[in-house]
Protein backbone atom coordinates (compact mmCIF):
# COMPACT_ATOMS: atom_id res chain seq x y z
CA UNK A 1 0.00 0.00 0.00
CA UNK A 2 1.26 3.06 -1.13
CA UNK A 3 2.17 5.94 1.75
CA UNK A 4 0.15 9.22 0.49
CA UNK A 5 1.10 12.80 0.96
CA UNK A 6 -1.95 15.21 0.71
CA UNK A 7 -1.43 18.72 -1.20
CA UNK A 8 -3.14 19.75 -4.58
CA UNK A 9 -2.71 20.42 -8.01
CA UNK A 10 -3.56 23.55 -8.22
CA UNK A 11 -1.32 24.43 -5.05
CA UNK A 12 1.46 22.44 -5.40
CA UNK A 13 3.89 25.60 -6.03
CA UNK A 14 2.73 27.06 -2.64
CA UNK A 15 2.87 23.65 -1.13
CA UNK A 16 6.40 23.12 -2.12
CA UNK A 17 7.64 26.34 -0.78
CA UNK A 18 5.69 25.96 2.16
CA UNK A 19 7.95 22.22 2.37
CA UNK A 20 11.30 24.24 2.34
CA UNK A 21 9.93 26.81 4.90
CA UNK A 22 9.15 24.02 7.27
CA UNK A 23 11.98 21.79 6.42
CA UNK A 24 10.02 19.34 4.10
CA UNK A 25 9.06 16.82 6.52
CA UNK A 26 8.80 14.22 4.59
CA UNK A 27 8.38 10.50 6.19
CA UNK A 28 10.88 7.67 5.33
CA UNK A 29 8.65 4.92 3.23
CA UNK A 30 10.55 2.22 4.44
CA UNK A 31 10.15 3.24 8.25
CA UNK A 32 6.71 3.41 7.76
CA UNK A 33 5.86 0.30 6.10
CA UNK A 34 8.51 -1.80 8.57
CA UNK A 35 7.45 -0.47 11.93
CA UNK A 36 4.67 -0.69 14.27
CA UNK A 37 6.37 1.84 16.24
CA UNK A 38 6.89 4.75 13.18
CA UNK A 39 9.86 7.12 13.82
CA UNK A 40 9.57 10.08 10.74
CA UNK A 41 11.38 13.19 10.94
CA UNK A 42 9.13 16.11 11.69
CA UNK A 43 10.98 20.11 10.83
CA UNK A 44 10.77 21.87 14.60
CA UNK A 45 8.42 24.18 13.10
CA UNK A 46 6.23 21.86 11.21
CA UNK A 47 2.46 21.72 11.53
CA UNK A 48 1.57 18.15 13.06
CA UNK A 49 -2.02 17.71 12.17
CA UNK A 50 -3.76 14.74 13.88
CA UNK A 51 -7.52 13.87 13.56
CA UNK A 52 -8.82 10.88 15.91
CA UNK A 53 -12.54 9.42 16.01
CA UNK A 54 -12.23 7.84 19.68
CA UNK A 55 -10.39 6.16 22.43
CA UNK A 56 -7.20 8.26 23.96
CA UNK A 57 -4.41 10.40 22.14
CA UNK A 58 -1.02 11.14 23.97
CA UNK A 59 1.53 13.66 22.63
CA UNK A 60 4.10 14.59 24.54
CA UNK A 61 7.32 17.19 23.30
CA UNK A 62 10.79 15.64 22.84
CA UNK A 63 13.86 16.97 22.12
CA UNK A 64 15.59 16.77 18.76
CA UNK A 65 13.45 16.43 15.37
CA UNK A 66 12.22 13.02 15.29
CA UNK A 67 8.82 12.21 16.20
CA UNK A 68 7.11 8.43 16.71
CA UNK A 69 4.20 7.09 16.71
CA UNK A 70 2.68 4.01 18.10
CA UNK A 71 0.00 2.36 19.82
CA UNK A 72 -3.33 2.66 18.86
CA UNK A 73 -4.18 -0.61 17.74
CA UNK A 74 -2.11 0.47 14.74
CA UNK A 75 -5.12 1.57 12.90
CA UNK A 76 -3.87 4.88 11.94
CA UNK A 77 -2.73 6.51 8.47
CA UNK A 78 0.51 9.19 8.64
CA UNK A 79 0.48 11.32 5.89
CA UNK A 80 3.39 14.39 4.80
CA UNK A 81 0.82 17.49 3.79
CA UNK A 82 3.70 19.56 2.99
CA UNK A 83 4.43 21.80 5.71
CA UNK A 84 3.86 18.69 8.58
CA UNK A 85 2.54 15.77 8.98
CA UNK A 86 -0.94 14.58 9.59
CA UNK A 87 -2.32 11.05 11.38
CA UNK A 88 -5.16 10.05 11.30
CA UNK A 89 -6.67 6.74 12.99
CA UNK A 90 -8.61 4.51 10.74
CA UNK A 91 -11.17 4.35 12.94
CA UNK A 92 -13.25 6.64 10.61
CA UNK A 93 -11.96 9.45 8.96
CA UNK A 94 -13.52 12.50 10.41
CA UNK A 95 -13.07 16.16 9.24
CA UNK A 96 -11.66 19.68 10.80
CA UNK A 97 -14.41 19.86 12.94
CA UNK A 98 -14.92 16.90 14.17
CA UNK A 99 -17.63 15.32 12.00
CA UNK A 100 -17.60 11.73 10.88
CA UNK A 101 -16.90 11.11 7.31
CA UNK A 102 -17.04 7.20 6.71
CA UNK A 103 -17.96 4.93 9.31
CA UNK A 104 -15.86 3.12 11.45
CA UNK A 105 -13.56 -0.15 10.34
CA UNK A 106 -12.79 -2.06 13.18
CA UNK A 107 -12.98 -1.57 16.88
CA UNK A 108 -9.95 0.92 16.79
CA UNK A 109 -10.74 2.43 19.58
CA UNK A 110 -9.06 -0.34 22.02
CA UNK A 111 -7.71 0.37 25.05
CA UNK A 112 -4.01 1.43 23.77
CA UNK A 113 -3.90 5.00 23.48
CA UNK A 114 -2.06 6.24 20.29
CA UNK A 115 0.97 8.04 21.51
CA UNK A 116 2.71 10.70 20.02
CA UNK A 117 6.54 11.97 20.62
CA UNK A 118 6.26 15.33 18.56
CA UNK A 119 9.65 17.85 18.59
CA UNK A 120 8.22 20.01 21.39
CA UNK A 121 8.51 23.24 19.25
CA UNK A 122 6.16 21.94 16.57
CA UNK A 123 2.57 23.32 16.39
CA UNK A 124 0.23 20.98 17.01
CA UNK A 125 -3.40 20.52 15.58
CA UNK A 126 -6.07 17.93 16.90
CA UNK A 127 -9.43 17.10 16.35
CA UNK A 128 -11.14 14.02 17.67
CA UNK A 129 -14.81 13.47 18.49
CA UNK A 130 -14.64 11.52 21.97
CA UNK A 131 -11.14 10.94 22.13
CA UNK A 132 -9.39 11.89 25.03
CA UNK A 133 -6.65 13.89 24.79
CA UNK A 134 -3.45 14.59 26.65
CA UNK A 135 -0.84 16.75 25.41
CA UNK A 136 2.63 17.59 27.80
CA UNK A 137 5.35 19.51 27.09
CA UNK A 138 4.42 21.32 24.04
CA UNK A 139 6.24 24.99 23.34
CA UNK A 140 4.18 25.72 19.96
CA UNK A 141 1.03 26.89 19.81
CA UNK A 142 -1.81 23.78 20.20
CA UNK A 143 -5.32 23.81 19.09
CA UNK A 144 -7.40 21.03 20.14
CA UNK A 145 -11.09 20.65 19.00
CA UNK A 146 -12.94 17.77 20.40
CA UNK A 147 -17.18 17.20 21.04
CA UNK A 148 -16.72 15.09 23.98
CA UNK A 149 -13.41 14.15 24.58
CA UNK A 150 -11.84 15.38 27.55
CA UNK A 151 -8.62 17.37 27.34
CA UNK A 152 -5.77 17.23 29.27
CA UNK A 153 -2.92 19.85 28.84
CA UNK A 154 0.63 20.08 30.72
CA UNK A 155 3.11 22.70 30.00
CA UNK A 156 1.78 23.96 27.01
CA UNK A 157 3.96 27.33 26.57
CA UNK A 158 2.69 28.57 22.99
CA UNK A 159 -0.91 29.58 22.10
CA UNK A 160 -3.66 27.71 23.01
CA UNK A 161 -7.00 27.26 21.84
CA UNK A 162 -9.53 24.30 22.95
CA UNK A 163 -12.36 24.15 21.55
CA UNK A 164 -15.08 21.30 23.24
CA UNK A 165 -18.68 20.55 23.18
CA UNK A 166 -18.98 18.11 26.47
CA UNK A 167 -15.43 17.81 27.20
CA UNK A 168 -13.65 19.00 30.52
CA UNK A 169 -10.41 20.79 29.98
CA UNK A 170 -7.96 21.00 32.62
CA UNK A 171 -4.28 22.76 32.14
CA UNK A 172 -1.70 22.38 34.59
CA UNK A 173 1.31 24.66 34.64
CA UNK A 174 -0.03 27.53 32.52
CA UNK A 175 0.26 28.41 28.82
CA UNK A 176 0.78 32.08 27.45
CA UNK A 177 -2.23 33.27 25.87
CA UNK A 178 -5.13 30.51 25.92
CA UNK A 179 -8.59 30.46 24.61
CA UNK A 180 -11.05 28.27 25.81
CA UNK A 181 -14.52 27.52 24.24
CA UNK A 182 -16.87 24.63 25.81
CA UNK A 183 -20.95 24.14 25.79
CA UNK A 184 -20.96 22.07 29.27
CA UNK A 185 -17.55 20.70 29.40
CA UNK A 186 -15.85 22.13 33.14
CA UNK A 187 -12.32 24.00 32.49
CA UNK A 188 -9.88 23.98 35.25
CA UNK A 189 -6.88 26.21 34.85
CA UNK A 190 -3.79 26.01 37.06
CA UNK A 191 -0.38 28.38 36.64
CA UNK A 192 -2.47 30.69 33.75
CA UNK A 193 0.10 33.08 32.81
CA UNK A 194 -0.84 36.38 30.48
CA UNK A 195 -4.10 36.59 29.04
CA UNK A 196 -7.27 33.52 29.34
CA UNK A 197 -10.22 33.98 27.86
CA UNK A 198 -12.89 31.11 28.57
CA UNK A 199 -16.50 30.96 27.52
CA UNK A 200 -19.10 28.21 28.38
CA UNK A 201 -22.82 28.18 28.64
CA UNK A 202 -23.23 25.42 31.95
CA UNK A 203 -19.32 24.89 32.22
CA UNK A 204 -18.38 25.64 35.89
CA UNK A 205 -14.89 27.68 35.57
CA UNK A 206 -12.15 27.46 38.12
CA UNK A 207 -8.47 29.17 37.19
CA UNK A 208 -5.62 29.14 39.34
CA UNK A 209 -3.66 32.07 38.09
CA UNK A 210 0.01 32.54 37.80
CA UNK A 211 1.25 36.11 36.67
CA UNK A 212 -2.38 36.82 34.60
CA UNK A 213 -2.55 39.90 33.01
CA UNK A 214 -5.71 39.34 31.51
CA UNK A 215 -8.98 37.57 32.18
CA UNK A 216 -11.77 36.90 30.55
CA UNK A 217 -14.94 34.95 31.82
CA UNK A 218 -18.14 34.47 30.57
CA UNK A 219 -20.83 31.98 31.02
CA UNK A 220 -24.14 31.00 31.33
CA UNK A 221 -24.81 29.35 33.87
CA UNK A 222 -21.39 28.27 34.98
CA UNK A 223 -20.09 29.32 38.36
CA UNK A 224 -16.80 30.74 38.20
CA UNK A 225 -13.97 30.72 40.82
CA UNK A 226 -10.90 32.78 40.03
CA UNK A 227 -8.33 32.74 42.55
CA UNK A 228 -4.24 33.01 42.54
CA UNK A 229 -2.10 36.14 42.16
CA UNK A 230 -2.95 39.06 39.73
CA UNK A 231 -0.43 41.30 38.25
CA UNK A 232 -1.28 44.71 39.29
CA UNK A 233 -2.55 45.96 36.47
CA UNK A 234 -4.12 42.96 35.59
CA UNK A 235 -8.08 43.86 34.24
CA UNK A 236 -10.25 40.81 34.69
CA UNK A 237 -13.45 40.45 33.31
CA UNK A 238 -16.35 37.76 34.67
CA UNK A 239 -20.04 37.49 33.14
CA UNK A 240 -22.66 35.38 34.29
CA UNK A 241 -25.92 35.11 34.02
CA UNK A 242 -26.90 32.90 36.89
CA UNK A 243 -23.57 31.62 37.79
CA UNK A 244 -21.99 32.28 41.13
CA UNK A 245 -18.24 34.19 40.64
CA UNK A 246 -15.85 33.91 43.52
CA UNK A 247 -12.61 36.10 43.19
CA UNK A 248 -10.01 35.03 45.90
CA UNK A 249 -6.90 36.67 45.57
CA UNK A 250 -3.35 35.79 47.66
CA UNK A 251 -2.37 40.00 47.53
CA UNK A 252 -4.09 42.75 47.64
CA UNK A 253 -6.11 43.96 44.58
CA UNK A 254 -5.27 47.52 44.50
CA UNK A 255 -7.79 49.38 41.11
CA UNK A 256 -11.15 49.18 40.69
CA UNK A 257 -14.15 47.20 40.71
CA UNK A 258 -17.20 47.40 38.22
CA UNK A 259 -19.88 45.23 39.43
CA UNK A 260 -23.70 44.91 37.71
CA UNK A 261 -26.31 42.63 38.85
CA UNK A 262 -29.84 42.80 38.87
CA UNK A 263 -30.50 40.98 41.98
CA UNK A 264 -27.01 38.99 42.98
CA UNK A 265 -25.02 39.64 46.15
CA UNK A 266 -21.60 41.01 46.58
CA UNK A 267 -19.85 40.44 49.46
CA UNK A 268 -16.34 41.37 49.86
CA UNK A 269 -13.44 40.76 52.39
CA UNK A 270 -11.36 43.40 52.00
CA UNK A 271 -12.08 47.59 51.54
CA UNK A 272 -14.70 48.48 49.05
CA UNK A 273 -15.27 52.40 48.26
CA UNK A 274 -18.19 53.63 46.21
CA UNK A 275 -16.46 55.84 43.46
CA UNK A 276 -18.78 58.82 42.12
CA UNK A 277 -20.71 58.07 39.42
CA UNK A 278 -21.84 54.47 40.60
CA UNK A 279 -25.29 53.94 40.42
CA UNK A 280 -28.03 52.00 42.15
CA UNK A 281 -31.62 52.34 40.97
CA UNK A 282 -34.50 52.50 43.84
CA UNK A 283 -35.61 48.88 43.84
CA UNK A 284 -32.99 46.65 46.15
CA UNK A 285 -29.98 44.97 44.75
CA UNK A 286 -30.77 46.45 41.13
CA UNK A 287 -27.64 47.39 40.87
CA UNK A 288 -24.50 48.88 38.37
CA UNK A 289 -22.07 50.09 41.08
CA UNK A 290 -18.27 51.04 40.85
CA UNK A 291 -15.85 50.50 43.59
CA UNK A 292 -12.50 51.36 44.52
CA UNK A 293 -10.84 48.45 45.55
CA UNK A 294 -7.52 48.48 48.25
CA UNK A 295 -6.12 52.08 48.40
CA UNK A 296 -6.60 52.27 44.31
CA UNK A 297 -4.51 51.08 41.84
CA UNK A 298 -4.39 50.06 38.18
CA UNK A 299 -6.09 46.50 38.48
CA UNK A 300 -9.74 46.41 36.46
CA UNK A 301 -11.78 44.47 38.06
CA UNK A 302 -15.79 44.11 36.11
CA UNK A 303 -18.02 41.65 37.40
CA UNK A 304 -21.65 40.89 36.20
CA UNK A 305 -24.60 39.05 36.84
CA UNK A 306 -28.24 38.57 36.54
CA UNK A 307 -28.94 36.18 39.63
CA UNK A 308 -25.23 34.97 40.30
CA UNK A 309 -23.50 36.35 43.68
CA UNK A 310 -20.33 37.50 43.55
CA UNK A 311 -17.46 37.42 46.27
CA UNK A 312 -14.32 38.98 46.99
CA UNK A 313 -12.08 37.07 49.27
CA UNK A 314 -8.26 37.72 50.23
CA UNK A 315 -5.53 35.36 50.93
CA UNK A 316 -4.81 31.70 49.95
CA UNK A 317 -7.35 29.13 50.26
CA UNK A 318 -7.55 27.26 53.09
CA UNK B 1 1.78 -2.59 10.45
CA UNK B 2 0.48 0.55 9.80
CA UNK B 3 -1.83 0.30 6.89
CA UNK B 4 -2.33 2.68 3.83
CA UNK B 5 -5.32 2.60 1.79
CA UNK B 6 -6.39 4.91 -1.51
CA UNK B 7 -9.92 5.37 -2.46
CA UNK B 8 -11.69 4.23 -5.77
CA UNK B 9 -11.96 6.87 -7.94
CA UNK B 10 -15.43 8.27 -8.36
CA UNK B 11 -16.35 10.39 -11.06
CA UNK B 12 -19.34 12.67 -9.58
CA UNK B 13 -22.30 13.15 -11.56
CA UNK B 14 -22.95 16.59 -13.42
CA UNK B 15 -24.81 18.47 -10.67
CA UNK B 16 -22.66 17.25 -7.92
CA UNK B 17 -19.90 18.34 -9.85
CA UNK B 18 -21.63 21.72 -10.49
CA UNK B 19 -22.03 21.99 -6.55
CA UNK B 20 -18.88 21.30 -5.70
CA UNK B 21 -17.35 24.12 -7.89
CA UNK B 22 -19.88 26.60 -8.00
CA UNK B 23 -18.25 28.71 -5.15
CA UNK B 24 -15.03 28.76 -7.51
CA UNK B 25 -16.85 29.77 -10.16
CA UNK B 26 -18.90 32.45 -8.76
CA UNK B 27 -15.47 33.65 -7.68
CA UNK B 28 -14.36 33.18 -11.35
CA UNK B 29 -11.48 30.84 -10.04
CA UNK B 30 -12.12 28.13 -12.46
CA UNK B 31 -9.80 27.19 -15.13
CA UNK B 32 -11.60 28.19 -18.66
CA UNK B 33 -12.72 24.50 -19.56
CA UNK B 34 -14.32 23.67 -16.26
CA UNK B 35 -15.84 27.32 -16.71
CA UNK B 36 -17.05 26.57 -20.04
CA UNK B 37 -18.92 23.00 -18.30
CA UNK B 38 -20.25 25.02 -15.63
CA UNK B 39 -22.10 27.64 -17.97
CA UNK B 40 -23.47 24.78 -20.34
CA UNK B 41 -24.46 22.49 -17.62
CA UNK B 42 -26.26 25.55 -15.57
CA UNK B 43 -28.31 26.93 -18.80
CA UNK B 44 -29.34 23.28 -18.91
CA UNK B 45 -30.53 22.68 -15.78
CA UNK B 46 -32.78 24.66 -13.42
CA UNK B 47 -31.90 23.68 -9.53
CA UNK B 48 -28.23 24.23 -10.78
CA UNK B 49 -29.07 27.36 -12.02
CA UNK B 50 -30.97 28.37 -8.83
CA UNK B 51 -28.13 26.85 -6.97
CA UNK B 52 -25.76 29.63 -8.77
CA UNK B 53 -28.42 32.21 -7.88
CA UNK B 54 -28.66 31.91 -4.26
CA UNK B 55 -24.92 31.61 -3.80
CA UNK B 56 -24.29 34.54 -6.10
CA UNK B 57 -27.25 36.28 -3.85
CA UNK B 58 -24.81 35.02 -0.94
CA UNK B 59 -21.94 36.85 -2.35
CA UNK B 60 -23.48 40.19 -2.97
CA UNK B 61 -25.33 40.35 0.19
CA UNK B 62 -21.84 39.51 2.24
CA UNK B 63 -19.70 42.03 -0.69
CA UNK B 64 -22.52 44.72 0.93
CA UNK B 65 -21.36 44.29 4.09
CA UNK B 66 -19.17 46.07 6.05
CA UNK B 67 -15.03 45.21 7.21
CA UNK B 68 -15.25 42.74 9.44
CA UNK B 69 -12.49 41.43 10.88
CA UNK B 70 -11.43 38.16 9.91
CA UNK B 71 -12.83 34.89 11.44
CA UNK B 72 -9.46 33.23 13.33
CA UNK B 73 -7.93 30.89 10.53
CA UNK B 74 -11.09 29.05 10.66
CA UNK B 75 -11.22 28.74 6.56
CA UNK B 76 -8.16 27.96 6.38
CA UNK B 77 -8.40 25.20 8.46
CA UNK B 78 -11.52 24.08 6.49
CA UNK B 79 -10.23 24.17 3.13
CA UNK B 80 -6.59 22.32 4.48
CA UNK B 81 -8.53 19.64 5.68
CA UNK B 82 -11.38 19.19 3.23
CA UNK B 83 -9.61 20.19 0.13
CA UNK B 84 -6.68 17.74 -0.18
CA UNK B 85 -6.47 15.38 -3.09
CA UNK B 86 -3.85 12.91 -2.81
CA UNK B 87 -1.13 12.09 -4.91
CA UNK B 88 1.40 8.78 -4.22
CA UNK B 89 4.42 9.55 -1.87
CA UNK B 90 6.73 7.66 -4.05
CA UNK B 91 6.39 10.00 -7.23
CA UNK B 92 3.32 7.77 -9.10
CA UNK B 93 0.74 9.30 -10.75
CA UNK B 94 -1.59 11.49 -8.41
CA UNK B 95 -3.96 9.58 -7.08
CA UNK B 96 -7.99 10.49 -6.85
CA UNK B 97 -9.40 12.85 -3.64
CA UNK B 98 -10.44 10.73 -0.65
CA UNK B 99 -13.95 10.40 -0.15
CA UNK B 100 -14.40 13.03 -3.42
CA UNK B 101 -17.99 13.38 -3.24
CA UNK B 102 -18.33 13.77 0.16
CA UNK B 103 -15.71 16.62 0.82
CA UNK B 104 -17.62 18.69 -1.64
CA UNK B 105 -21.08 18.37 -0.76
CA UNK B 106 -19.01 19.08 3.40
CA UNK B 107 -17.14 22.09 1.46
CA UNK B 108 -20.01 23.35 -0.01
CA UNK B 109 -22.40 22.87 3.23
CA UNK B 110 -19.30 24.28 5.07
CA UNK B 111 -18.86 27.12 2.99
CA UNK B 112 -22.81 28.15 2.72
CA UNK B 113 -22.49 27.62 6.41
CA UNK B 114 -19.52 30.17 6.83
CA UNK B 115 -20.78 32.72 4.40
CA UNK B 116 -24.20 32.23 6.28
CA UNK B 117 -22.26 33.24 9.79
CA UNK B 118 -20.56 36.31 8.35
CA UNK B 119 -23.64 37.48 6.82
CA UNK B 120 -25.46 37.37 10.33
CA UNK B 121 -23.07 38.22 12.29
CA UNK B 122 -22.24 41.47 9.75
CA UNK B 123 -25.78 42.46 9.52
CA UNK B 124 -26.20 42.59 13.67
CA UNK B 125 -23.22 44.52 13.69
CA UNK B 126 -24.14 46.73 10.76
CA UNK B 127 -27.34 47.65 12.50
CA UNK B 128 -26.59 47.89 16.01
CA UNK B 129 -24.25 50.27 14.47
CA UNK B 130 -26.87 51.92 12.42
CA UNK B 131 -28.64 51.87 15.69
CA UNK B 132 -26.25 53.30 18.12
CA UNK B 133 -25.61 56.15 15.57
CA UNK B 134 -29.11 56.93 15.15
CA UNK B 135 -30.09 57.06 19.01
CA UNK B 136 -26.27 58.46 20.23
CA UNK B 137 -24.20 56.63 22.51
CA UNK B 138 -26.32 55.54 24.98
CA UNK B 139 -25.50 55.35 28.60
CA UNK B 140 -26.71 52.05 30.17
CA UNK B 141 -26.56 53.00 33.63
CA UNK B 142 -28.93 55.32 35.38
CA UNK B 143 -26.96 58.12 36.61
CA UNK B 144 -28.19 58.30 40.06
CA UNK B 145 -25.67 57.76 42.62
CA UNK B 146 -26.48 56.58 46.17
CA UNK B 147 -23.72 56.72 48.47
CA UNK B 148 -23.35 53.43 50.61
CA UNK B 149 -19.86 53.69 51.78
CA UNK B 150 -17.76 56.62 52.54
CA UNK B 151 -17.00 59.10 50.12
CA UNK B 152 -13.45 58.81 48.33
CA UNK B 153 -11.03 60.39 49.20
CA UNK B 154 -9.33 63.06 47.15
CA UNK B 155 -6.47 60.75 45.72
CA UNK B 156 -9.28 58.50 44.00
CA UNK B 157 -11.78 60.76 42.62
CA UNK B 158 -9.78 61.39 39.71
CA UNK B 159 -10.56 58.46 38.73
CA UNK B 160 -12.60 58.49 35.05
CA UNK B 161 -15.65 56.85 34.87
CA UNK B 162 -15.17 56.48 30.96
CA UNK B 163 -11.92 55.25 30.99
CA UNK B 164 -13.26 52.28 33.07
CA UNK B 165 -16.40 52.00 30.78
CA UNK B 166 -14.23 52.28 27.86
CA UNK B 167 -12.01 49.17 29.27
CA UNK B 168 -15.22 47.52 29.31
CA UNK B 169 -16.16 48.08 25.90
CA UNK B 170 -12.60 47.31 25.14
CA UNK B 171 -12.86 43.91 26.47
CA UNK B 172 -16.27 43.26 25.00
CA UNK B 173 -15.29 41.05 22.09
CA UNK B 174 -18.15 38.19 20.73
CA UNK B 175 -16.34 35.11 21.27
CA UNK B 176 -18.03 32.05 18.55
CA UNK B 177 -16.88 28.45 18.70
CA UNK B 178 -15.25 28.43 15.68
CA UNK B 179 -14.49 32.16 14.73
CA UNK B 180 -13.51 35.18 17.57
CA UNK B 181 -15.04 38.44 15.73
CA UNK B 182 -14.11 41.69 16.83
CA UNK B 183 -17.17 43.82 17.04
CA UNK B 184 -19.00 46.46 19.65
CA UNK B 185 -21.50 44.80 21.62
CA UNK B 186 -25.00 44.63 20.14
CA UNK B 187 -26.36 47.65 22.74
CA UNK B 188 -30.30 48.19 23.14
CA UNK B 189 -30.64 51.83 24.41
CA UNK B 190 -31.41 51.66 27.62
CA UNK B 191 -35.31 53.88 27.36
CA UNK B 192 -36.40 50.71 25.09
CA UNK B 193 -38.53 51.97 21.93
CA UNK B 194 -37.67 51.74 18.25
CA UNK B 195 -33.90 50.98 18.89
CA UNK B 196 -34.90 48.03 21.06
CA UNK B 197 -37.52 46.80 18.90
CA UNK B 198 -34.80 46.95 15.99
CA UNK B 199 -32.01 44.62 17.85
CA UNK B 200 -35.02 42.52 18.62
CA UNK B 201 -35.87 41.88 15.27
CA UNK B 202 -32.27 41.43 14.47
CA UNK B 203 -31.61 38.75 16.79
CA UNK B 204 -34.44 36.99 15.74
CA UNK B 205 -33.95 36.53 12.42
CA UNK B 206 -30.56 35.94 13.03
CA UNK B 207 -31.56 33.03 15.15
CA UNK B 208 -34.41 31.94 12.95
CA UNK B 209 -31.91 31.90 9.86
CA UNK B 210 -29.66 29.95 12.12
CA UNK B 211 -32.01 27.42 13.88
CA UNK B 212 -32.81 25.88 10.20
CA UNK B 213 -29.43 24.75 9.79
CA UNK B 214 -28.95 23.59 13.17
CA UNK B 215 -31.63 21.73 13.16
CA UNK B 216 -30.53 20.00 10.38
CA UNK B 217 -27.10 19.02 12.13
CA UNK B 218 -29.00 17.61 14.43
CA UNK B 219 -30.19 15.72 12.47
CA UNK B 220 -26.80 14.56 11.73
CA UNK B 221 -24.97 14.40 14.95
CA UNK B 222 -24.85 11.82 17.37
CA UNK B 223 -27.95 11.62 20.65
CA UNK B 224 -24.86 12.36 23.46
CA UNK B 225 -24.08 15.90 21.54
CA UNK B 226 -27.38 16.71 20.62
CA UNK B 227 -29.18 16.18 24.38
CA UNK B 228 -25.97 18.10 25.64
CA UNK B 229 -26.36 21.11 23.21
CA UNK B 230 -30.16 21.27 23.45
CA UNK B 231 -29.86 21.62 27.25
CA UNK B 232 -27.72 24.35 27.13
CA UNK B 233 -30.11 26.08 24.43
CA UNK B 234 -32.30 25.64 27.27
CA UNK B 235 -30.31 27.32 29.89
CA UNK B 236 -29.91 30.08 27.70
CA UNK B 237 -33.56 30.37 26.56
CA UNK B 238 -34.42 30.31 30.48
CA UNK B 239 -31.52 33.11 30.66
CA UNK B 240 -33.42 35.37 27.98
CA UNK B 241 -36.84 34.66 29.49
CA UNK B 242 -35.42 36.05 32.72
CA UNK B 243 -33.90 38.94 30.95
CA UNK B 244 -36.98 39.77 28.74
CA UNK B 245 -39.36 39.67 32.35
CA UNK B 246 -37.15 41.58 34.10
CA UNK B 247 -36.42 44.07 31.26
CA UNK B 248 -40.53 43.90 30.59
CA UNK B 249 -40.34 45.26 34.36
CA UNK B 250 -37.65 47.58 33.89
CA UNK B 251 -37.75 48.84 30.51
CA UNK B 252 -35.61 52.02 31.49
CA UNK B 253 -32.71 49.38 32.83
CA UNK B 254 -29.74 49.75 30.76
CA UNK B 255 -28.53 46.65 32.62
CA UNK B 256 -31.12 44.35 31.55
CA UNK B 257 -30.56 45.36 28.68
CA UNK B 258 -27.34 44.54 28.19
CA UNK B 259 -28.16 40.94 30.17
CA UNK B 260 -30.51 40.76 27.31
CA UNK B 261 -28.01 40.93 24.80
CA UNK B 262 -25.66 39.08 26.16
CA UNK B 263 -28.15 36.06 26.62
CA UNK B 264 -29.13 36.85 22.87
CA UNK B 265 -25.56 36.61 21.70
CA UNK B 266 -25.11 33.76 23.76
CA UNK B 267 -27.40 31.85 21.91
CA UNK B 268 -26.21 32.92 18.47
CA UNK B 269 -22.91 31.84 19.15
CA UNK B 270 -24.30 28.26 20.23
CA UNK B 271 -25.79 28.19 17.25
CA UNK B 272 -23.14 29.15 14.78
CA UNK B 273 -21.11 26.73 16.89
CA UNK B 274 -23.51 24.03 16.14
CA UNK B 275 -23.78 25.30 12.46
CA UNK B 276 -20.48 25.12 11.63
CA UNK B 277 -19.42 21.67 13.18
Amino acid sequence: MPIVLATTSRRTAVIAGLSLFAGAALVPVSVMQAQRDTSFAVARDAVVDVTVRGGRVVVRGTDGSTGTVRGGDGQYRLRATGVGISLTNRDGDIDSHGNATSRPQSGGNGDAPLVLELPRNVRLVLSTLSADVEVTDISGSVEVRTRSGAVTLEKVGGRLIVETISGEVRLTDGVGTARVSTVSGDVTMHGVREEVHITTTSGDLRLALARATRVEAQTVSGDVRVEGRLMPDAQVQVITHSGDIVLRSTDDIRGTLQFSTFNGELSAGGQLILLPGSSTTSRPGRASQRYQLGSGGAARLVLSTFSGDVRLMRGAQP
Amino acid sequence: MTEFTKAPAVPPAPCERFEAQVGEWCGRALPAHEEEWMRHHHESCASCAQLRREFAALIAEARALPPLSPPRDLWSSIEARLDAPVIAFDGRPPLTVLTRRRTSSVRTLALAATVLVAVSSGVTWHIARRTQNATGPSNAVPQTSTAITPAPTASTAGIDDADVDRGALAWATVVMSNTAVARPVTRRTANGGAGADLANGVYDQEIQALRSIVDDRFAELDSVTVRALKANLAIIDAAIRDSRRALARDPRSGLLATQLDRSLEAKLALLRQVALL
